[in-house]
């Protein structure tokens, strides 16, 4: 029961994301952008890490969403595989096409814009903030969270302001989304809480079915008590502060996978 | 007022794009492709757009940095026989507000710029077996098929520039 964890030219955070899965049980290897789709068949899940492939030339992961290997992705998808977009790994999924799938008669329903604030662009931003789970049981990837959390994740990222074609679709929808708030959940547009502009506070979605989570926001930098800073004005760091936080609120991400390709494979 | 900015040695973004275009889009009549920075300038007064943009390099690189990058006023298509020239213009759909720029240059050189705002131009080389223009934008650029490569099609616009 193996992970592919896709390694572009550029990826920088594989290995902590094959470490974290590791960590749960799961069994994962880094696989290269340009390997055989034959080499890919056996696993049974993919994530696609943080990093600049292709230095983020021409826009951030559209160079990459042009790649054979994004095609055999977005088959494995449509099949009900799980498919984890981690920062770059998200803007790949959002250049491919692949997010969101209210409409299938649209070819890209969203995009990645550079980071705003207000009406100028704001910059690389790499910061703890907060988000909230919108219906979380609709994804395998979330279905361990409640809606009623407010989980402080690191970005770091530069071009993580979502943009949607169809504003009302992504308003309708009921898939599961990840939503920037501050530390007691109150959404706001404002920055820091809304860090980057992002439509809808949006730090992440999932697909209608569940099993194609895009996020800009890295989960596998909360996966251990030691990632979560000391400073943060939330339960989790005054755990941390009393030595008594066990592990990191993501962990139950990397669970919720397994459990997942335990249930199914 | 415009002046577009080039790579005077290589720009990456365009070998990236290209090596894209060839080898994963599989669309090899794009023989070559160039990126350019296009600043479109609002200024109180007339004046030359040669020595304008010259006196502005001269006394800051908020526009360019002329160790590595060069501007021309005017595009110039190829003089290859083989192919034709197409000038594609990509810029924000969201009106951006670039005042602290439009501020550091006006303080910095001088100058009585109202508004001032940056495009990217893409010059895509096609060979002329194909219909060049309808070649970009079905095939390069957002389409209902697909994304295209060199504009977002949800949060950027594009068109097309005479040279």
């Amino acid at each position: 029961m193996s992970v592919a964890v896709i390694q572009f030219p550029g990826s920088n955070c594989e290995y902590e994301t094959l470490h974290s899965l590791n960590v749960v049980g799961l069994s994962a290897d880094i696989v290269p952008w340009n390997s055989d789709h034959l080499d890919l068949s056996t696993y049974k899940g993919f994530v696609l890490p943080g990093g600049f492939s292709f230095q983020d030339r021409v826009r951030a992961g559209v160079v990459s969403s042009k790649l054979p290997i994004l095609g055999f992705i977005k088959e494995r998808a449509l099949d009900g595989y799980p498919v984890l977009g981690i920062c770059n790994g998200c803007q790949i999924l959002a250049e491919s096409g692949i997010l969101p799938d209210y409409n299938p008669d649209i070819s890209m329903g969203m995009g990645l814009a550079p980071n705003m604030n207000e009406q100028s662009y704001h910059g690389f931003v790499c910061d703890w903030v907060y988000v909230k789970i919108k219906n979380p049981q609709g994804s395998l990837f979330t279905r361990y969270f409640n809606d009623t959390d407010v989980i402080p994740i690191q970005i770091n990222h530069g071009e993580g302001n979502f943009k949607f074609f169809n504003k009302e679709l992504v308003q309708t929808s009921t898939s599961t989304q990840l939503i920037y708030s501050d530390e007691i959940g109150d959404v706001s547009f404002s920055y820091p809480t809304n860090p980057n502009g992002s439509e809808f506070n949006m730090a992440g979605l999932c697909n209608q079915s569940g099993n194609v989570l895009a996020m800009m926001p890295h989960p596998e930098r909360g996966m251990f008590w030691y990632h979560i800073p000391r400073y943060l004005n939330h339960d989790l760091s005054s755990q941390r502060r009393k030595g008594v936080l066990t592990d990191g609120p993501w962990k139950k991400m990397f669970e919720s996978l397994r459990d997942y390709i335990q249930e199914t494979y | 007022m415009e002046c577009f900015v080039y790579q005077k040695h290589i720009d990456l973004h365009a070998v990236s794009a290209l090596e894209a275009i060839h080898g994963f889009m599989n669309l090899t009549h794009c023989k070559r492709l160039s990126r350019f920075v296009h600043w479109i300038v609002d200024v109180q007064t007339e004046c030359d757009a040669v020595d304008f943009f010259s006196m502005i390099t001269s006394k800051s690189y908020y526009l360019l940095n002329p160790n590595k990058e060069g501007f021309v006023t005017k595009l110039l298509a190829s003089n290859d026989q083989d192919t034709h020239s197409v000038f594609v213009d990509v810029f924000p759909k969201e009106s951006l507000d670039n005042s602290v720029l439009v501020e550091k240059i006006n303080q910095h050189c001088g100058t009585c710029i109202n508004h001032i705002k940056k495009h990217i131009t893409w010059q895509c080389d096609i060979d002329i077996s194909e219909q060049s223009t309808e070649f970009v934008c079905s095939k390069l650029l957002p389409s209902d098929l697909g994304g295209g490569i060199l504009a977002n099609p949800v949060y950027e616009s594009f068109c097309f520039l005479n040279n």
